[in-house]
């Protein structure tokens, strides 16, 4: 999948345009807050119905404007499709082809977009919850059932949580089973990504970082035991007391825990921020290459500024472990080019000021 | 506000009707002959007085039908009972044909997020109907939601010391429906709850 063209009017500071995007590269070069990012943020939202910066539609408008109109045309070898989103404050509404999307995940199969921020060093180390979030949207690209068993599964757990500040204990062992039965899969599919990753990850983050440290993933379930219903069940019984205690569901899959493990030992206690901040790109890597193995499909991959912080060696060892997408999009700033002449094959570079994009053509010095 | 105007809001109130179609819906009646116009707001105004609710399962009825035919009815089948969350399932289900028994009216299901417990639905009157009565198959059909799978299983602990049998719709791909077309999801789920085939 690639974009062909994106038009845009009233999102965040950008002067309304329509830009070609017809190319395997696209980069977009300017300063900080010059709309780079908003750019990646307008084909997120397209791709997603969300965006990867805020939950507040109201932020996404430019503040002059009521609405903001996002329309993109993307072709999938002989399909094209358009994909429109209408954001207003508080709703956001998504049309395929014309037609209005019931729900988002119809398009999140069509559109495989893997964003690659700054803020994804959370993922290494930020709260669990990061993590988990990371392995999920891994699992979303290419699973919708997995996305449907999560958000099932997070019903349920919101209904047991209120069924337990309530102190309803006759409900308890219906959600128990419910919890169970959902969860058991949930936790399946976590281990099955986790055992992908752990053949994928490691030899991409020796070649990137240049050493020879063995880095894998671990995963640890809240439920320790998870074969059977009954297991499960006898886990979240045993834990009554302390749900009471806390007002709240407190073991189950919205608990569980990863970990990367370099020699035995958790690596982020000794990592330094420039590794983790690498740990978090190949993450990103790793995340494009499992959905390229268990789809056969290529897809498209958003970079925002994240070659800042890299010394040059592991800059040049990153863009090359980038391979397999139909379509890389980056954003630098002016004085990175160094970094982009080696994509310059079928690019298409703009500069940006002002929320204005110009086109521009990248020399050799 | 004209007459007019708050005619339209007031339409527009119903359910799957926008503004446009209660603007038509308005005109139309603004243009008809009046005796249309008067029988309707007859049947209106007198709908919550003549319609109520079936004392014994719930579902609508008249007022001088209080059990309801269904209930009384000597012809359908008495051993089993249909469980649905609202009294308009009952029409549902009556219109398939396929079905004969009585049926029980929850009134919603149980979400306690919407302050909805056990205790806000009818159900303690299930365990008296299905001991007084020679009940021999509840089936459950709830919607195949969240809520309504929580409803389903908790009926079953309720229902787990009598000598009932207790069954839940199934849930698939609709009747009619192309696979092709069916939602995505909705063939995964069935695949992972089908069902053997006889042989
Ligand atoms: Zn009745």
């Amino acid at each position: 999948m690639r974009f062909v063209s994106l038009q845009h009017s009233g999102f965040r500071n950008l002067v309304s345009a329509t830009l070609s995007l017809d190319a395997t590269h696209v980069i977009f070069l300017g300063e900080n807050g010059q709309g780079k990012t908003n750019l990646l943020e307008a084909l997120y939202m397209v791709s997603y119905g969300t965006s990867f910066r805020t939950r507040r539609t109201r932020h996404m408008i430019h503040f002059s404007e009521d609405r903001a109109a996002l329309t993109v045309c993307a072709v999938d070898g002989e399909q094209t499709y358009t994909v429109k989103v209408a954001i207003e404050a508080g709703s956001v509404r998504m049309f395929l082809d014309g037609k209005e999307v019931r729900d988002r995940k119809e398009v999140i199969r069509l559109f495989p977009v893997i964003v690659f921020s700054h803020e994804d060093i959370q993922v290494v180390s930020g709260p669990p919850e990061d993590r988990r979030r990371f392995f999920d949207q891994t699992l979303c690209l290419y699973d919708q059932l997995y996305l449907d068993d999560l958000r099932r599964y997070y019903r349920v757990l919101r209904q047991r949580n209120q069924a337990v500040k309530d102190q309803d204990e006759r409900l308890l062992s219906v959600y128990d089973i419910q919890l169970a039965d959902i969860g058991i899969t949930v936790c399946r599919r976590r281990e099955e990504v986790v055992e992908a990753f752990n053949g994928l990850f490691p030899g991409l983050y020796a070649s990137v970082s240049g050493m020879d440290e063995s880095l894998h993933i671990r995963y640890r379930p809240s439920w320790e035991t998870r074969n059977t219903r009954e297991e499960v069940c006898r886990h979240l019984h045993a834990g009554r007391d302390r749900d009471r205690v806390f007002q709240t569901t407190t073991s189950g899959p919205h608990r569980d825990r990863f970990f990367f493990i370099a020699r035995g030992k958790q690596f982020t206690d000794t990592a330094s921020t420039g590794q983790q901040r690498l740990v978090s790109l190949v993450l990103r890597s790793a995340q494009a290459a499992f959905y390229r193995e268990r789809t056969k499909r290529l897809p498209v991959l958003l970079l925002d500024d994240v070659l800042l912080e890299l010394d040059p060696g592991r800059r040049k060892r990153f863009l090359a472990s980038l391979t397999g997408y139909d379509q890389a999009i980056f954003t630098f700033l002016p004085d990175e080019e160094y970094g982009i002449r080696s994509l310059s094959d079928e690019s298409i570079t703009y500069r940006v000021a002002q929320g204005a994009f110009h086109e521009t053509f990248i020399t050799d010095h | 506000m004209t007459v007019l105007e708050e005619l339209i809001q007031a339409l527009s109130r119903m359910p799957g009707i926008g503004k446009k179609s209660a603007s038509r819906i308005a005109y139309h009646l603004l243009q008809t002959d009046q005796e249309l116009n008067t029988r309707l707001a007859r049947l209106i105004h007198g709908i919550q007085k003549k319609i109520i609710r079936c004392s014994t399962c719930g579902s609508f009825t008249e007022t001088d039908e209080n059990p309801c035919t269904m209930c009384t009815s000597p012809s359908r089948d008495r051993g089993t009972l249909c469980i649905v969350e609202h009294p308009q399932d009952v029409l549902t289900l009556e219109n398939t044909g396929a079905y004969h028994g009585l049926y029980h009216v929850l009134d919603g299901v149980i979400s306690p997020l919407d302050g909805i417990g056990p205790d806000q639905l009818q159900l303690g009157k299930i365990v008296i109907r299905i001991r007084e009565s020679g009940i021999r198959e509840v089936i459950i059909a709830t919607n195949p939601t969240e809520e309504g799978d929580t409803t389903a299983l908790y009926i079953a602990h309720l229902l787990k010391d009598l000598q009932v049998r207790v069954t839940r719709l199934a849930s698939g791909i609709p009747v009619g429906g192309d696979i092709e077309y069916a939602d995505r999801i909705t063939i995964a789920r069935s695949l992972r709850g089908r069902t053997e085939l006889g042989r």
